[in-house]
């Protein structure tokens, strides 16, 4: 009886949005869950990335950014082109792309081969783990200790290669840049090793009884399966090398924006830099589509 | 009739079973030189004043000591603030934030991966856009709003703004997008409303990606400095990292800012420790497959 009164209760309301299906109303309802991620998305990455352009279409100060007031003069694209004009921008952005170029697949193929290995069972496997995301770890103000300012006024990267260099020269440049690919590499490796961890377990059985080597069960089921995961960390690898704060691109940007006056051409340089940015992914990701579909 | 190749098949058993130590061979290698600034961060923290100077430095400590853990309590002894509420800070910050952001991001990345509504596909382009997004060209107009909101001096400019990270979204969609619609669709047809098919459905099935989201913005909001430099005026309310980049630069601090050190770095170690094996954990365990 209860059940009745119940379902009946349950058929009014629903007849009450007859004006909606039923898939379009839970699909409203569904969308009232990102709202707040929605207003924060707008709020402090949208909002402050339109007000940017309009700054760089000014020449101003600090102290007048918030009403564009007094000493702002609206100046065109005059910023966009002092920044195009200038030699040394051109120079410092084409070689940072170059770099980033020779050194995304390799960090790609590096943390790749890591993860494939991590992800074997072995004794030990935590702490390598553990030692493989040190990198993420130490992020943010404990890096610049390490770098900068370490104990003693020496950093710990540079006495560790300057002890190498002690003993050989050319063994201690590859011994820092293998250290500098490692360091880049730990979120690509934790991405991939989620990812293998999706590859159901049953196709590696099915290529097993087939008869095929460990070597043929990567290429045949490993890599295809992770496909879309090797496309994304190429690019948050890129992405990575592009906004790094020792990117020499970034490094410009910063010192335009301490000196106060340019913050219109600071501006200016973000947004051409990042369609640049933008084109370079772009490029890729139309180059990988065929391959991942 | 059938031809078994025993050869093959003991090579390949042979093979398996040298695999682990070659494996932890090879990771050995290349593990060390991750490994060497962490150990040198341990090892310092525990040197006394004639050990921290010394040139080659050492990669262990002859005499342990817990002095410079009490030189950083002195420290703060005679200031107004004690490290101990710079430490509280932190963690009241990390926990919330944490806390709000796999909340918030899940709600968000449930109907884009699950409902078609207009402009989804467009708005998820805009949030792979955003990824690329350029921090620099954005921090002063961010301080505007911020600023603007009334934000600034309160432990909510910790939280809020980053809210919205795009590489948590990112990594929740295409986790929630593996996991096939059947599920949520006899959900439905058991008459699931929708926040029980996000709370009972989608939140467990995620939690692979949550633990991953928590790896990889922990470490960020723990040692985040610069929030409290540039937007935050009461003492009090500042970050134990902010309190370690004060340390910096000084001899007769150098112990103590080790000490900082290995404190400001313990917690993200312990985090991942915990949360690795969830995030390891196989998908076909969580009832997907």
């Amino acid at each position: 009886m209860k059940k009745q009164i119940k379902a009946k209760k349950q058929l009014a309301h629903s007849q009450k949005y007859t004006l909606l299906s039923f898939e379009k109303r839970r699909s409203i309802e569904g969308f009232l869950f990102s709202i707040p991620w929605l207003i924060g998305f707008l709020g402090f990455i949208v909002i402050p990335l339109v007000l940017s352009v309009r700054i760089s279409f000014f020449q101003t100060v600090l102290t007048d950014l918030y009403g564009f007031q007094g000493t702002s003069t609206f100046v065109g694209i005059n910023n966009y082109v002092k920044v195009i004009q200038d030699p040394s921008i051109g120079q410092t952005v084409f070689e940072s792309f170059g770099m980033s170029i020779i050194k995304v697949p390799v960090i790609v193929a590096f943390s790749l081969f890591v993860a494939v290995l991590l992800k074997q069972e072995f004794p030990g496997r935590t702490v390598f783990r553990i030692i493989f995301f040190i990198p993420v770890i130490l992020a943010g103000t404990i890096m610049t200790y390490l770098f900068a300012d370490g104990v003693g006024n020496m950093s710990v990267f540079s006495t560790i290669t300057t002890g190498v260099n002690e003993i050989n020269t050319f063994f201690g440049t590859i011994m820092s840049n293998i250290g500098s690919i490692m360091w880049a590499s730990s979120v690509e490796i934790l991405i991939f090793l989620a990812a293998l961890q999706s590859v159901p377990a049953t196709l590696y059985e099915v290529v097993e009884i087939d008869g095929a080597t460990a070597w043929e069960s990567f290429w045949h089921v490993t890599l295809p399966y992770i496909s879309p995961f090797v496309i994304l960390n190429c690019v948050y690898a890129l992405v990575d090398s592009f906004v790094a704060s020792d990117n020499p691109v970034m490094s410009i940007m910063n010192t335009m924006t301490q000196e106060g006056t340019k913050y219109g051409q600071a501006s200016a340089l973000s947004w051409l830099y990042m369609l640049a940015t933008l084109a370079v992914i772009l490029i890729f990701i139309l180059l990988t589509r065929r391959w991942l579909k | 009739m059938f031809q078994v190749d025993v050869d093959y098949l003991k090579k390949a058993k042979k093979r398996r079973e040298y695999a682990p130590t070659v494996i932890t061979i090879v990771l050995a290698f290349a593990g060390v030189i991750s490994a060497l600034p962490i150990i040198y961060l341990f090892v310092t923290a525990f040197k006394p004043a004639e050990e921290l100077f010394l040139y080659p430095p050492r990669f262990y400590v002859a005499n342990p000591t817990l002095k410079n853990f009490s030189d950083l309590v002195s420290i703060t002894s005679n200031t107004m603030v004690p490290f101990t509420r710079y430490l509280f800070n932190t963690v009241i910050i990390t926990a919330l934030y944490m806390f709000a952001l796999i909340v918030v991001g899940t709600m968000a990345c449930y109907p884009l991966s699950k409902h078609k509504f207009p402009g989804g596909k467009g708005l998820f382009k805009l949030v792979t856009n955003a990824l690329l997004i350029i921090s620099g060209a954005a921090t002063i107009p961010a301080y505007i709003i911020i600023t603007g909101l009334h934000l600034d001096n309160t432990y909510l400019v910790y939280i809020i703004p980053g809210l919205a990270n795009c590489t948590c979204m990112f990594l929740l969609k295409q986790f929630l997008d593996q996991v096939p619609d059947t599920i949520f669709e006899a959900g439905k047809i058991d008459g699931a409303s929708e926040w029980q098919l996000y709370t009972k459905i989608a939140l467990p099935l995620l939690r692979n990606a949550q633990a991953t989201c928590v790896i990889l913005t922990f470490p960020g909001i723990w040692g985040d400095a610069s929030t409290s430099t540039t937007y935050i005026y009461n003492e009090q309310l500042r970050t134990f990292a902010f309190f370690m980049s004060t340390l910096q630069g000084g001899l007769a601090r150098t112990g103590a800012n080790a000490a900082a050190s290995l404190i400001m770095t313990l917690p993200s170690i312990i985090v991942f420790v915990v949360s690795q094996s969830s995030v390891m954990d196989t998908m076909a365990h969580s009832g997907i497959k």
